[in-house]
C-alpha cells in the first residue's frame, strides 16, 4: 500500500463517521487554542515587560572614552566608528557638564542639574518626544527631561510642565579654583521643548548643543578637547535587535571601550517568561491530554465496530503494518483537522484578547502596564501548534493501531 | 502431476474453556494444480477450518501446509500476507463486500495491499467484472447489487490478484438454489477454462456434480474421497 492509497482510504474511513470526527477533532481543537491562546499571552507579557524596561534594553551605555585620547586618530572610537559595528542602530556621543550645575527659573531652583551636550544633528537618533515644544538645538536652547521638567513646573507655581516651553532658563555653573576660590558662569537658554518620560536615565537630564557643553568643559578644565580627534567621556549605543547586543559588545570590548547596559535585566526577564510560557503551555497541554484520550476511544470504538473489515483487510493481504498505518493515519488526521481548527480559533480568541484586553481594568491592574492584556502569537507557534496537535493523534492512535494490527485474520473476519 | 497443495497430518486445536475442540485431527491431503476440490461434511466436521488453514488465514496446531514448495507454518505473519494475497483468493458464504465501495472498488481493493501499479488496477477490476458478467454493474454499491451479483463480485475480487488457487467457502450458502447453481457454473468456467484451482467447501451434495474430487470429513478427519 502506498501513500496515495494510505490517504484514499484514511479520508473514506474518516468520511463514513463523519460526526464522530468531527466531535473527537473539537477536543483537539479546544486543547490547541489553549496552547495557542496561552503561549501567545505568554508572549504578550514578555513583550510588555521588556517595554516596560524602555529603551534602556537595547542601549548600551559607554562609559568614558576619553583615556583613549592617547591613541592614534585613526583608531580613536568615535560614534561614526561605533555606528560601522555590525548590528549598531546609531551611536550618540555625550558631553556632560564637568561641573555642578544649578537650574533656576522663577521661583523654581533645582540643584546638581545633569546637563549634557549633545550634536544637535543626532539628537532624533536618542528617540526623543516632546511633550511641548520641538528638538531644535540651536544655540541658546535646551531640552528638558520629563521629571526635571515637571520638578521646575512644580516649583514655579505648579503650572503644567508643557508651559514652560519657550521659557527662559538660567544655568549657574561652578568652578572651583585650585585655591579654593569659586568662581561662577551663568548660561541663559530658552527652553525648547520638555520631553514625554522615557526611562530614568533620561528623564533627570537637560539637554543643550554640544558645542556649548564643550565650550564650558573648556572653561572648566582651561583646555578645549577635539571629541573628533579624542571622543566622547560617553557615549550611547543603540543595537538593532536586542539578540545581536552580545555581538555588539564583543566589538566594543575589541575597541577597547568599557560599558553597561540592562541586557542583563532583559535577558532574566527573557528567562523567567520562557519558564512562564512553558508552565502555560502545559497547563494548556493537559487539555490536549484529554483529547488524546478522547482519540484513542474513538480508535478503540472503531475497531471493535469494523473488526471485520480488519479480518477483511487481512484476507485480501494486508500486512500487519497496512492495518496498523491505516488507524494511525486515521488519528493523525484527527489530530491535524483539530490542530488547524484549534489554531484558527486560538487566533480568534488572540484578536479579541488584543481588541478588548487592553480594557480590562483588573488585569491592568495585575500587570501594572498601561496597555493591558495583549496576546502577541509568534510566527512559529501555529505550524508548531498543528505539529504537536499532530503528534498527539499519533500517540493516542498507537494503541488501538497496534490493537488492530494484531488481530488474529480468522477470528476478526468472523466477529460479529 | 505435481501437487500444488499439500497437506500432511494436520491438527487444528481450539481451547474451549477446560475442553479441547479437536477441529481438525490428523488430516493429510493433496491436490493437483488444476483440481476443482469440494470438501464436504455436517457442522463442525472441520472442512471450513481446512479451508481456512490452506489459506493462511489461520495457523495450525502441528503438521504441515505446503503451497507450491512452500511451508506456511515457517512463514512470518508478513510474508503469510503476502501468500494470502498472490497465491490464494478467498470467496465467503456471506460475500464480505465493503458496503461503502462501489463493485469496481471492491475488486480493486486486494490490489491495494499486492502494490499492483494504479494504472493497471481499474482497466483489470473492469475486466474481471466482465468477466463474471457485471460489466454493466460496475458502479453499483453492493446494496444496489443481488445476493448472486453481489457474490461475482466477491468471486472477481479473489481473481484480483490472478492467484493460482480460489478458495470458496459455502459460496452458494446465502443464494437460492437457481442463483447457487448460477455461481457454481461460474467457479466450473474458471476451472476449465483459466485451469484455476478451486477448494470449496458446501453442505450442498449436488456440488459433487461440478467438482473433479470430493473430500469427506467427519470430525476432525478425512473420513472418505471421491473421484
Amino acid at each position: 500500500m502506498d501513500l496515495r492509497d494510505l490517504i484514499g482510504l484514511v479520508t473514506a474511513n474518516l468520511r463514513r463517521t463523519r460526526g464522530r470526527v468531527v466531535t473527537t477533532a473539537l477536543g483537539v481543537v479546544v486543547g490547541t487554542a489553549s496552547v495557542v491562546v496561552l503561549v501567545s499571552l505568554g508572549v504578550g507579557l514578555e513583550h510588555q515587560a521588556l517595554e516596560s524596561l524602555g529603551a534602556g534594553v537595547s542601549e548600551i551605555h559607554v562609559m568614558s572614552t576619553l583615556p583613549m585620547a592617547t591613541r592614534p586618530v585613526p583608531e580613536v572610537p568615535t560614534p561614526a566608528r561605533v555606528e560601522a559595528l555590525p548590528g549598531v542602530a546609531w551611536a550618540v556621543g555625550l558631553e556632560p557638564l564637568r561641573a555642578s550645575v544649578d537650574a533656576q527659573m522663577g521661583q523654581a531652583c533645582l540643584p546638581a542639574v545633569r546637563v549634557v551636550g549633545v550634536d544637535p544633528e543626532r539628537v532624533e537618533n536618542l528617540g526623543f518626544t516632546c511633550v511641548a515644544g520641538d528638538l531644535d538645538l540651536a544655540r541658546g536652547r535646551a531640552i528638558l527631561g520629563a521629571r526635571l521638567a515637571q520638578r521646575l513646573a512644580e516649583q514655579d507655581g505648579d503650572v503644567p510642565a508643557e508651559a514652560l516651553a519657550g521659557r527662559g532658563l538660567n544655568l549657574y555653573v561652578a568652578r572651583y579654583g585650585g585655591d579654593g576660590s569659586t568662581m561662577e558662569k551663568l548660561l541663559r537658554v530658552e527652553v525648547a521643548g520638555v520631553l514625554a518620560p522615557m526611562g530614568a536615565g533620561y528623564d533627570f537630564g537637560l539637554y543643550i548643543a554640544e558645542r556649548e557643553a564643550l565650550a564650558i568643559n573648556g572653561w572648566l578644565t582651561s583646555s578645549r578637547r577635539d571629541p573628533a580627534r579624542q571622543g566622547y567621556p560617553e557615549m550611547l549605543v543603540k543595537v538593532d535587535d536586542v539578540r545581536r547586543a552580545d555581538a555588539v559588545e564583543r566589538g566594543l570590548a575589541a575597541m577597547g571601550l568599557s560599558f553597561h547596559s540592562q541586557r542583563g535585566q532583559a535577558e532574566s526577564v527573557g528567562a523567567y517568561f520562557e519558564e512562564l510560557q512553558l508552565q502555560l503551555g502545559g497547563v494548556a497541554g493537559i487539555s490536549l491530554l484529554v483529547a488524546a484520550f478522547s482519540i484513542a476511544n474513538t480508535m478503540l470504538t472503531a475497531i471493535f465496530e469494523r473488526t471485520r473489515e480488519i479480518g477483511l483487510m487481512k484476507a485480501l493481504g494486508a500486512r500487519d503494518r497496512d492495518v496498523m498505518a491505516v488507524f494511525l493515519g486515521e488519528a493523525g488526521t484527527i489530530g491535524v483537522l483539530g490542530g488547524a481548527g484549534g489554531v484558527a480559533l486560538g487566533m480568534a480568541v488572540n484578536g479579541m484578547i488584543n481588541l478588548f484586553g487592553g480594557q480590562v481594568d483588573l488585569l491592568k491592574q495585575l500587570y501594572g502596564g498601561a496597555t493591558g492584556l495583549h496576546a502577541f502569537t509568534p510566527l512559529w507557534l501555529p505550524p508548531a501548534a498543528v505539529a504537536f496537535a499532530a503528534l498527539v493523534g499519533v500517540l493516542s492512535g498507537i494503541y488501538p493501531a497496534r490493537r488492530a494490527a494484531r488481530l488474529a485474520p480468522l477470528a476478526a473476519l468472523k466477529a460479529r | 502431476m505435481d501437487a500444488l497443495i499439500e497437506v500432511d497430518d494436520l491438527h487444528r486445536h481450539f481451547a474451549m474453556g477446560d475442553q479441547t475442540v479437536r477441529a481438525l485431527d490428523g488430516v493429510s491431503v493433496s491436490v493437483a494444480a488444476g483440481e476443482f476440490v469440494a470438501m464436504m461434511g455436517p457442522s463442525g466436521s472441520g472442512k471450513s477450518t481446512l479451508l481456512y488453514l490452506v489459506g493462511g488465514l489461520d495457523r495450525p496446531t502441528s503438521g504441515a501446509i505446503r503451497i507450491n514448495g512452500q511451508e506456511l507454518s515457517a512463514l512470518s505473519d508478513e510474508a503469510l500476507a503476502e501468500v494470502r494475497s498472490r497465491e490464494v483468493g478467498f470467496v465467503f458464504q456471506s460475500f464480505h463486500l465493503v458496503p461503502t465501495m462501489t463493485a469496481l472498488q471492491n475488486v480493486v481493493f486486494p490490489m491495494v495491499f499486492a502494490r499492483v501499479p494504479a494504472a493497471q488496477r481499474e482497466p483489470r477490476a473492469r475486466e474481471l467484472l466482465h468477466l463474471v458478467g457485471l460489466g454493466d454493474r460496475v458502479d453499483h454499491r453492493p446494496t444496489e447489487l443481488s445476493g448472486g451479483q453481489q457474490q461475482r463480485v466477491a468471486i472477481a475480487r479473489a481473481l484480483a490478484n490472478d492467484p493460482p488457487i480460489l478458495l470458496a467457502d459455502e459460496p452458494t450458502g446465502n443464494l437460492d438454489s437457481r442463483t447457487g447453481e448460477e455461481i457454481m457454473a461460474l467457479l466450473v468456467r474458471l476451472n476449465r477454462e483459466a485451469g484455476r484451482t478451486i477448494l470449496i467447501v458446501s453442505h450442498d451434495p449436488s456440488v459433487g456434480d461440478d467438482v473433479t474430487r470430493t473430500l469427506h470429513l467427519r470430525d476432525g478427519h478425512l473420513v472418505g474421497e471421491a473421484a
